[in-house]
């Protein structure tokens, strides 16, 4: 056993490989990131990038006909290496996660109260009925109108806000060191994903929660990350902490991204788009993923991946085109 | 963006009601029904782009869909050109596609899977006799390069594409008849972001082109924000507020609008968190609140809220209208001082 890590989670050279019909598909491919306690980590990526296998991976949630190599560290453990039982004491107690779809993420046919007491009683030890009052406070906390009523419903007489509420209120029912929280707010109307988000930052600096967000939304990350890992093709591309992304993005991938945004655009002028497409994950190119899409790719970067080296301080970068500097010019 | 504000309208819509019929609430009770679009009046100039914007169950698509004839009308009419064409003849219905067209959200599910893309836009060309029978593939070939998408997809099937050149070959498939009016039904939310630049960019060099007209229907305010010239909220079922675009987005007259607005997530790290702006969730369209819909969400909700519905008139006697008891009691209130 090596020393314990002093991040809240350390996640170090993460490969997942799917077995697919075209063989052997690298979804995430060398992903290292570390969360430090208390701070908010966004991940963000398009789809197909590898975010949400990353997730699995850290949760042990992998699908049968995917493998993980590397190291994900919480505390002494490494969790890729434990055994299912020990993950099951793990999960939901010191890590847990809030999925994208609130309405198949719950089970149909048990009630609300059900299956949150549920899980209290699994990882607290507490009687049923000591669970279900813990049940209802947590509806309470989620600010969930008449809780004691909604214990008794089921998910689909629930709406896609007041859902995702209860995923939240089962997340932190055993008050977890980590939360991951997958697309939380996608699948929800703007005016309803206010509420969430408030809703999660106020239950982290509460619960001492750190938090990593996984989005593809640039808007959400810049009002609920502290540090930035941005994913292409399986791989980050570029790590920073929020404010320097947006002021200074170094990877070509980053920079365009935020010209694509049609918030940021002036009057009048065209979007600056990406050409081409995502790969996919069995034919990515060789060398630099981004690089066949890439303005400034020459020939090192479809020879060579290029390895991700800090440029400044905590922000670092994946790009033959970037090179360190002592200082910020 | 230069507002084509001189052009006469293209579509009207008066009073336009959509319902469609839903379960009895318990066994052999009463029919009911959901106001998906509840007495709307709309008008859309020629060559601009009308942004629609509305969370889900606004009735923003039905909307769409009821402008362009893909959906029948319960209640007032719609006029193309001055023409009536509420209730067409199953003929003229036919004639109409060549005049508008609808693109949709889901590209994979708008084009058939069994047919290669040559074949689905030689159809379309077949089907409105457009051209001779064999200048028609060089048509849908010349079309495809105008979307941006080379020949060699021609023989391909739908599921051997992206999403993003899905989404062109949609378009192109649409622009082949040489429509006038275009609604575009959230046609980038299922792209990715740098996907996503591509056809925004697209759809603005076509309309500089060819003069096309779009309504544009999102839920995103910034896509809506970029393309627009006018814009309109819907709120279940009935536009709250519409005017132009720099109107409404710095001077929103409605609670709802200005609620809608601070809660989007601006990418930017400097600006404050949006903080909650409404409570709760828009209810069901099926039991919609009395009077203005909006009152059980509304910070400025009165009595009068609850009791009559506020009609959608202009404050400031100008284009910019809003449906709200409030913005206009403010207005008149600041015009007697």
């Amino acid at each position: 056993m090596s020393a314990p890590t002093s991040f809240a989670l350390e996640v170090q050279d993460l490969s997942v490989a799917v077995h697919i019909e075209h063989g052997l598909a690298r979804v995430v491919d060398g992903v290292s990131l570390a969360l430090e306690p208390g701070q908010t980590l966004g991940l963000v990526g398009e789809s197909g990038c590898g975010k949400s296998m990353t997730c699995l991976a850290v949760m042990g949630l992998l699908p049968r006909q995917a493998q993980a190599s590397g190291s994900v560290r919480l505390g002494n453990d490494n969790l890729l290496a434990l055994p299912e039982r020990r993950l099951e004491e793990i999960r939901g107690r010191a890590i847990a996660m809030v999925f994208q779809n609130p309405h198949s993420a719950l089970n149909p046919v048990r009630t609300i109260g059900v299956q949150i007491a549920e899980t209290i009683c699994r990882h607290e030890g507490l009687a049923w009925s000591a669970a279900m009052a813990e049940a209802r406070r947590l509806l309470d906390r989620v600010q969930i109108a008449a809780p004691a009523r909604r214990l008794t419903e089921y998910p689909h007489q629930l709406s896609g806000g007041m859902c995702q509420r209860v995923m939240i209120a089962l997340a932190i029912a055993c008050r977890p060191r980590i939360l991951i929280a997958d697309e939380p707010t996608t699948a929800l109307d703007v005016t309803v994903q206010a509420q969430i988000l408030a809703l999660l930052r106020e239950l982290q600096a509460e619960l001492g929660m750190s938090l990593v967000i996984v989005t593809h939304d640039l808007g959400v990350v810049a009002h609920m990350a502290d540090t930035v890992s941005v994913m292409y093709a399986g791989r980050i591309a570029e790590h920073a902490p929020v404010a320097d992304l947006f002021a200074r993005p170094l990877h070509p991938y980053t920079q365009a991204l935020l010209a694509a945004l049609p918030h940021r655009a002036v009057d009048g002028q065209r979007l600056t788009s990406i050409p081409g497409t995502v790969p996919e994950p069995f034919e990515r190119p060789v060398g630099c993923a981004f690089h066949p899409r890439c303005a400034e790719a020459d020939a090192s970067c479809a020879d060579r991946r290029p390895l991700i080296q800090s440029w400044l301080g905590a922000h670092s970068v994946a790009c033959h085109k970037v090179t360190p500097t002592a200082e910020a010019a | 963006m230069s507002s084509p504000s001189t052009h006469r309208p293209l579509v009207e819509a008066s009073s336009v009601s959509c319902r469609f019929p839903i379960g009895p609430a318990r066994p052999f009770g009463p029919k009911r029904f959901v106001h998906a679009v509840d007495n709307v009046d709309l008008e859309i100039r020629a060559g601009e782009t009308l942004g629609l914007v509305g969370e889900s169950g606004s009735g923003k698509s039905t909307l769409g869909r009821l402008l362009v004839g893909a959906l029948p009308v319960s209640a007032g009419a719609i006029r193309f050109i001055g023409e009536d064409v509420t209730h067409p003849t199953p003929a003229r219905w036919y004639a109409l596609r060549r005049d508008m067209q609808l693109v949709q959200q889901n590209p994979a599910a708008a084009l058939d899977p069994r047919m290669t893309v040559a074949d689905q836009l030689v159809e379309v060309l077949d089907i409105h006799a457009i051209g001779a029978r064999r200048a028609r593939h060089d048509a849908a070939a010349a079309m495809l390069w105008r979307v941006g998408l080379g020949s060699d997809i021609m023989r391909r099937y739908p599921h051997e594409l992206s999403g993003g050149q899905q989404q062109r070959v949609a378009i192109a498939r649409a622009l082949l008849v040489q429509p006038r009016f275009i609604v575009c039904d959230e046609p980038v939310s299922a792209l990715d972001l740098s996907v996503q630049a591509q056809v925004l960019n697209l759809l603005q060099d076509l309309q500089s082109e060819l003069g096309l007209t779009y309504l544009f229907v999102s839920h995103d305010l910034g896509v809506i924000r970029y393309l627009s010239h006018r814009i309109a909220v819907l709120y279940l079922g009935r536009v709250v507020e519409i005017g132009a675009r720099h109107e409404v987005l710095a001077r929103p007259l409605h609670p709802y609008t200005r609620a809608l607005l601070a809660s989007v997530p601006i990418p930017d790290p400097a600006r404050p968190a949006p903080a909650p702006q409404i409570l709760g969730e828009a209810p069901d369209p099926a039991s919609p609140p009395s009077g203005c819909r909006f009152h059980t969400r509304c910070p400025l909700a009165t009595d009068i809220c609850r009791r009559f519905a506020p009609p959608l008139t202009s404050p400031t006697a100008g284009t910019h209208l809003v449906a709200c008891h409030h913005a206009v009691a403010e207005r008149s209130i600041r015009g007697a001082a």
